[in-house]
């Protein structure tokens, strides 16, 4: 039997207000197992600890508990008195009766009561408690810091003064984090840069700190002492050994982003580095991803890119992106349907950017046809059947492989349906010739007037690769009565015979019936072709008509009459020649297969109308009748053929095929993507190259970097030929968009994606620096310790939208004003106000924009805004004497030195004005901001105008910050920001052993107060290293392994993968220096071979008695 | 100097018990930033200073209505009268401190004490005996659904419609009872009123400081809707639909109130009624405080008026949603008079009226009854309606 000497500690009146202490010392006293029990005003102090000691000695106790507060403030006080005694620590334990007792009651009686109960229990467990030694553990000397802003920064230059190394690592391109933004500090005025730029330098050249930039952590395992990381370092694209940071790289590179390091407030490119005085000053590539654009496209153009190199003026090169992937860009630029526009950015803010417009732009500027960069001649016979813009891609994507395949077009002319369907007042034959004479400028022999009666048959003289691209060409019909009449024509026949000079007789009075394109187009043929009244009648609404909405907008404008919801019925005619046009009216019904809704006749609503021609263009379906009867490829019942959706592959392996003749009447964008694809598959086919491997369509990127105000949200006008100026000709409507209307309209492109890969920056590089191929690396570090330094963010602006952010441009947050006010900003340190670059004559500063505000954004109070708002109003009043600082707040918290007066000095000196309350909204009127607040001292309503709004936001732990207290299990508050071990005592360690907090990852702080715990986090963290080994907590996890039945229940619960299962006795095993002691595997265990130790399922039981009172 | 009256005050420990005890309890809590005073409705109307963040203190140091002064007195009955209740600085209040119910507290003295208006002492006395605040007959309460032929509740009807007071009785609101009923009508929804039994829901005079009477008259209603077995009750106003949600339930009623906007656009989502008969005009929303920020219903009127074809929806950019001005009808203030340019539903009519709207949309009797006056008095050629009328004018046969 154990002998527990019970020591109560009346903690000045903290105990001793509430809780009996007299009748506590009298029933312990009585309790079994107790030898001795005394009560003391404060235990922990040193006439305490005697006491402890001599008892101990004098009663020769063997174990002993201290009621007091709680263990986690002094059970090391304790442990270490009583192992100068001469007793095991482990032997001492601390009954919790402050915190957990008279700190929360009231009631003396039943406070007393409690805290017998709670000793009671705690004398069981010491009764039960095993004398531990903790294993030694050898502590790696070399220090891991995460975040290099000016805590990183301080902390691994004190570790690497005290001759130890540290690798520092820091997720953006540079060094400096947001101190390096800053203008002047409080309240000493210090230029932040001039006092930062020599630290960072030297961190960036010690040679006792290993600088990891543009990297963050992946993992990281082990225990104090001996931890091993993973660090990914991100790909910057460029070989930082090589980049001499001479900037020459900056002005070729096209793409505009925003600019981080200014707070957004200026543009930056996609090659760049942070700021002049970066370190590392090396350049990064920002490479986000695949643009949605891209992804929308069938063809994969590589649409940013064009758009971008369009805004510089770079038209050549731009030309060049755009025919990587397509090589119909005065086509495309005329008549795509343009599915990139629909999934641009931009459109979910107003107009989606007018690609098409700048495609057709940069076709129509660069006329000349560049010499091909031709690769090594292939010797492979491959046939194209049909020489429209399916056939054609395929055969320009064949030629750029060095294949030299035969194109056989039927017709005497070349470009298929764009020759034969699309009249030239939307489609110039000089431009489509120019996209022809470029793909014929990379080899591409075309047989014109060359039918191809037997594909297969190709295979068997020589071809080895067949593309069928014969399109769609047989007209649909009615199925009325009078079809056949004279005056009655098909779509696509009638714009064949009209494009290629084969004009058929036209009426005065011409009616067309359909609703695509080719309806539009064959209504505004008629009309050039001396048509008197032209109709189109289509059997549902506009809402559900296919063709372009432009398109009809301008054909309405013409005079063509568009008769909704009606259909022919039957064609009257007198001798075999059209008269009349039976119809009907139709309504709309249920939804059909296609979503839009099914029209049905309304009966009885018949009339007529009296034509001279019609022209039915109700769509088309392929032609394949040329195949031979035993043909191998298989068909659909709707006669078009099939192939792989992936590789366009037909049923014969050797012969692929694809546009109008797969697809029935389609796109164009769709056919040249069916050729371009049916040409990768060709080259792997005769290559023997697997058809499918590494194909898939990319993701579009989803996080975008948008601009902070989002301007601009129209497109720009095209221009369109006057109503006189089109009639009775076919020259081409839309005169498209001036050089300057296009610069601006790429500029409105929001470059989603980044670095589009243009090449000008590799052109203009002398260092031969740039590496677009460059991958991730992860590399591994073993260190010793781990100081956490990931710092702050301030709360999104766009949060608080009744103060008018992210909608007015004025409105702006306290570090875009440093910016504004920092020699290296946007404005070289002048005070310019975003929206119009004018000088602001009056300011308003809103404080607590964000803090102290439970109900809508965060609870606590960010510290450092008071200053920086004193320290923005009176930098603004040096800069503008004449202007007028007026801070809105509620109250002025200035503790700490100088603090006080420096803000006195903003009023007396700067005569800046302070309103005291809270604005409760920022409106617009005109040019000017109006602030809406109450003067709570004088009592009055007021609406401040002013020329901009500085919004002090609550400060909020970085989104690294966020990530790694998961990746590291350090514990944070409810709001993200780490948890110290102990709020007074031990400020800088975090509950997890090895791990140090510095800066605003922990709370928000200002600089002077950052320093100082950073060199407090290095001194924590020398302690350590100025051991050669540290103790392991001893109170582990023990497996019985008699009980342990090898079910691994443990292995998947343990946090921290402290156990190993051993195959050969299959039983779990403990790695002791992992085991952090939670318990978790405890409660997991279903046999109870896993015990903590001097936490063992008796001890639990019997404590667990003695308050039940058994 | 003996004339003179003293203006050192002492803190008053009484006072402040007894309103916290009448549910001044938020009083407390307050920072006193004065946000409240500039998103409360007197700040846009601009002539009357109404100091909202004034009062949690004052409560705190036990200084209202403590004069012994009775021309000081008067002016503060006044001031505290002027709250509306329409809790824009409740929403933005940074603190949530829930400053009409410190004003309700206030009130609930003064009217123990007999000192409170004399419009709105006629108010309680005639719901105290005629169940309505116009001192109607409770006979002809049911009358305005004659013509239509609404049956009285049964416990086999699936709802209970309430259509509220004002238009039970007066003229041109009970047009949005008719509405409602033939909307249901035309959904075949099986329902039925309860006509001469029906009391008004006490909202507005348990607002305006009335808690016996208040209590009186909710009982009335909560046996009256037990005995006949309501389950669902629908109403027009939104002052009911709170409440029956949030205030009942302390008195052991416990009836799920629905909105006539929420149950109309479930109609419309499961497609029991469809508008389909065009209404080709432009209309403004306005949100009602006590739908709107008191109850979080925003959607569903605008869903309706969106779902009208031909409508076209116009918003008050800066003042809609929670951000909507008061018309200034609710607390009591619907029956007291303030002096012409110190009244919210001119500026708030001026602003639904500059969106170029041709329609006023609304969602409640009293912001109705409010706008119908004030455009006859401003004489402004524009529409007012309630969200019903609209939508039953869109539905064919």
């Amino acid at each position: 039997m154990k002998r527990v000497g019970v020591f109560i500690c009346h903690c000045g009146r903290n105990i001793s207000g509430t809780i009996d202490i007299e009748k506590l010392v009298k029933e312990i006293s009585k309790h079994p197992g107790v030898a001795h029990c005394e009560d003391y005003k404060y235990m922990c102090s040193d006439p305490g600890q005697s006491i402890v000691k001599e008892k101990l000695k004098e009663n020769k106790l063997d174990g002993i508990v201290v009621a007091s507060c709680s263990p986690l403030l002094h059970e090391i006080t304790f442990r270490r008195a009583v192992e100068e005694a001469g007793l095991n620590p482990y032997l001492l334990e601390m009954a919790n009766i402050r915190e957990q007792c008279s700190w929360i009651h009231d009631d003396i009686e039943k406070a007393t009561q409690k805290a017998i109960e709670i000793i009671k229990a705690t004398v069981e467990k010491a009764k039960y408690n095993d004398a531990l030694v903790p294993a030694k553990i050898p502590v790696n000397p070399r220090a891991l810091i995460l975040g290099a802003g000016i805590a990183g920064i301080q902390a691994a230059l004190d570790v690497a003064n005290a001759g130890y190394d540290v690798v520092l690592v820091e997720r953006s391109p540079s060094i400096g984090g947001h101190m390096a933004q800053l203008s002047e500090t409080f309240p000493t005025l210090d230029c932040s840069q001039c006092i930062l730029t020599p630290r960072m330098v030297e961190a960036g050249h010690h040679e006792k700190i290993k600088l990891y930039t543009y990297a963050e952590l992946e993992e990281v395992s082990g225990s104090v002492g001996n931890f091993r990381v993973k660090i990914r370092r991100k790909a910057s694209y460029v070989d930082f050994k090589k980049c001499n940071g001479c900037a020459d790289c900056d002005p070729v590179c096209p793409v505009l982003m925003p600019n981080e390091f200014d707070a957004h407030l200026s543009q930056r490119k996609a090659i760049y580095r942070p700021f002049p005085q970066a370190v590392p000053n090396t350049y990064t590539i920002d490479k986000k991803g695949v643009p949605p654009c891209r992804v929308a496209c069938p063809a994969g153009v590589n649409v940013q890119g064009y758009v971008a190199l369009a805004s510089q003026g770079k038209f050549k090169e731009a030309l060049a992106i755009e025919r990587e992937d397509n090589p119909f860009a005065s086509v495309c630029g005329r008549v795509c349907t343009h599915p990139c526009e629909s999934e641009c950015k931009r459109g979910d803010f107003g107009d989606a950017v007018s690609i098409r417009s700048i495609k057709r732009f940069i076709a129509d500027h660069e006329t000349q046809i560049p010499e091909p960069d031709l690769p090594e001649p292939r010797k492979n016979k491959i046939a194209i059947i049909g020489a429209g813009p399916s056939g054609l891609s395929c055969a320009y994507f064949l030629a750029k492989r060095g294949y030299a395949p035969t194109v056989f077009e039927a017709l005497p002319v070349v470009g298929g349906m764009l020759i034969t369907g699309i009249p030239e007042f939307r489609l110039p034959r000089k431009m489509l010739q120019q996209d022809i004479d470029y793909i014929k400028s990379w080899g591409v022999e075309i047989k014109t007037e060359h039918k191809i009666d037997d594909p297969e048959g190709l295979l068997e003289n020589g071809y080895e690769a067949v593309y069928l691209s014969s399109g769609a060409h047989i007209e649909r019909k009615l199925g009325i009565e009078g079809e056949d009449l004279e005056g009655v024509y098909y779509g696509i026949d009638f714009l064949r015979r009209v494009n290629l000079d084969d004009k058929p007789e036209i009426g005065a009075r011409v009616a067309v019936v359909g609703g695509g394109n080719s309806a539009i187009d064959a209504a505004r043929t008629a009309l050039r072709s001396g048509a008197e009244q032209v109709s189109i009648v289509y059997r549902r609404s506009l809402k559900e008509m296919p063709a372009d909405k432009d398109e009809i907008d301008e054909a309405i404008k013409e005079g063509i009459e568009i008769k909704f919801l009606a259909t022919p019925t039957a064609f009257i005619g007198e001798n075999g020649k059209l008269k009349q046009m039976q119809c009907v009216h139709m309504k709309l019904g249920a939804p059909d297969e296609s979503g839009r809704r099914r029209p049905e006749p309304i009966m009885g609503s018949e009339f007529t109308i009296p034509v001279d021609t019609v022209v039915v263009t109700i769509g088309q379906s392929p032609d394949i009748a040329y195949l031979s009867k035993d043909t191998k490829i298989e068909t659909s019942k709707w006669g078009s053929l099939i192939v792989d959706d992936l590789t366009r592959q037909t049923s014969v392996p050797r012969i692929f095929a694809g546009g109008d003749a797969v697809r029935g009447p389609d796109t164009v964008i769709w056919a040249i993507a069916d050729g371009k694809e049916a040409a990768v598959s060709i080259d792997r086919f005769l290559r023997g190259v697997d058809l499918t491997e590494d194909r898939t369509k990319p993701e579009a990127i989803e996080d975008i970097a948008l601009p902070r105000i989002i301007k601009d949200t129209a497109r720009q006008q095209v221009r369109m030929m006057s109503l006189t100026e089109r009639a009775n000709n076919f020259k081409e409507v839309n005169l498209g968009l001036t050089e300057e209307q296009i610069k601006a309209e790429a500029l409105r492109c929001f470059a989603c994606g980044g670095c589009i890969e243009c090449g000008e920056c590799n052109k203009a590089c002398e260092q031969d620096a740039i590496r677009h191929d460059m991958k991730d690396e992860v590399v591994e570090e073993e260190v010793g310790a781990i100081v956490v330094a990931t710092g702050y963010e301030l709360y999104p602006i766009e949060k608080i939208r009744e103060y008018g952010a992210g909608k007015f441009e004025d409105v702006i947050d306290g570090l875009q004003f440093e910016r504004l006010l920092s020699a290296s900003g946007p404005t070289q340190g002048e005070v310019l106000r975003p929206s119009d670059k004018k000088v602001p004559k009056r300011i308003a500063f809103i404080s607590c924009a964000g803090s102290r505000d439970p109900e809508h954004h965060l609870p606590y109070c960010s510290k450092i805004c008071c200053m920086y708002n004193a320290k923005h109003a009176l930098l603004y009043k040096e800069r503008v004497p004449d202007g007028e600082a007026i801070v809105f707040s509620i109250d002025i918290r200035t503790a700490g030195k100088g603090y006080e007066e420096f803000f006195i000095r903003t009023k007396e000196d700067e005569n800046v004005l302070y309103v005291r309350g809270k604005p409760s909204r920022v409106m617009k009127e005109g040019d000017e901001l109006v602030v809406w607040t109450t003067d709570t001292l004088t009592g009055r309503p007021l609406k401040v105008k002013c020329d901009m709004v500085v919004l002090s936001m609550a400060v909020v732990p970085s989104i690294e910050t966020f990530e790694l207290a998961k990746k590291l299990r350090i514990q944070t508050n409810i709001h993200g920001f780490y948890n110290e071990a102990h709020p007074k005592l031990r400020p800088v360690e975090s509950l997890v052993p090895g791990f140090f907090l510095a800066g605003c990852a922990q709370t928000p702080k200002d600089i002077p107060e950052t320093v100082a715990q950073a060199s407090a986090a290095a001194a924590k963290v020398l302690e350590m290293f100025s051991k050669k080994e540290i103790s392991a907590e001893p109170m582990v996890v023990a497996i019985d392994e008699d009980m342990c039945s090898g079910c691994k229940l443990c292995v998947i619960t343990c946090p921290y993968e402290a156990r190993e299962f051993d195959e050969e006795k299959n039983i779990v095993k403990i790695n002791e220096a992992l085991c952090m002691g939670c318990g978790c595997c405890v409660a997991a265990c279903p046999s109870g071979a896993s015990q903590q130790k001097n936490l063992v399922e008796e001890q639990i039981s019997r404590m667990v008695e003695v308050i039940l009172g058994e | 100097m003996a004339n003179k009256k003293n203006i050192v005050a002492e803190i008053n420990p009484e006072i402040r018990e007894a309103l916290v005890e009448m549910g001044a309890v938020d009083a407390y809590k307050c920072y006193q930033c004065g946000k409240c005073a500039s998103v409360c409705p007197w700040f846009q109307v601009g002539t009357y200073e109404f100091l909202v963040f004034r009062f949690p203190l004052e409560t705190v140091l036990g200084l209202i209505a403590s004069s012994e002064d009775k021309e000081e007195l008067a002016k503060e009955v006044d001031k505290i009268y002027r709250c509306v209740g329409c809790e824009a600085c409740v929403d933005q209040c940074p603190l949530g401190v829930k400053i009409p119910d410190i004003l309700r507290s206030a009130r609930r003295i003064l009217v123990d004490f007999g000192s409170y208006p004399e419009t709105l002492k006629s108010v309680v006395q005639k719901i105290r005996n005629v169940g309505n605040p116009l001192g109607e007959p409770r006979e002809t309460r049911g009358d305005w659904a004659k013509e239509l032929n609404v049956e009285t509740y049964s416990a086999d009807k699936e709802l209970l419609y309430f259509p509220c007071c004002i238009p039970s009785y007066d003229d041109r609101i009970s047009r949005v009872a008719k509405a409602t009923s033939l909307i249901l009508k035309h959904g075949g929804v099986s329902f039925g009123i309860l006509g001469t039994r029906e009391s008004c829901c006490g909202e507005a005079i348990r607002r305006a400081g009335a808690e016996t009477v208040f209590n009186e008259t909710a009982k009335a209603n909560i046996q009256a809707f037990t005995e006949v077995g309501v389950k669902q009750i629908l109403v027009s106003s939104p002052h009911c639909y709170v409440t029956f949600s949030k205030e009942y339930p302390e008195l052991g009623g416990s009836f799920e109130p629905l909105h006539t906007t929420q149950y109309f656009w479930q109609l419309i989502e499961n497609g029991k009624i469809r508008p389909n008969k065009s209404y080709e005009k432009k209309v403004v929303y306005h949100d009602p405080c006590t739908l709107g920020r008191q109850s979080g219903v925003y959607e569903e009127p605008r869903n309706i008026l969106k779902s009208i074809p031909g409508l076209e929806l116009l918003e008050v950019d800066d003042f809609s949603r929670n951000l909507s001005l008061c018309c200034g009808a609710g607390s009591g203030a619907l029956w007291i008079d303030w002096p012409k340019g110190e009244r919210m539903a001119d500026i708030r009519i001026k602003q639904l009226v500059d969106t170029g709207a041709e329609v006023i949309a609304v969602a409640c009797p009293y912001c109705l009854q409010m706008f119908e006056e004030t455009v006859k008095a401003m004489n402004i050629d524009i529409t007012v309606m309630d969200v019903c009328e609209i939508l039953h004018e869109s539905l064919s046969g």
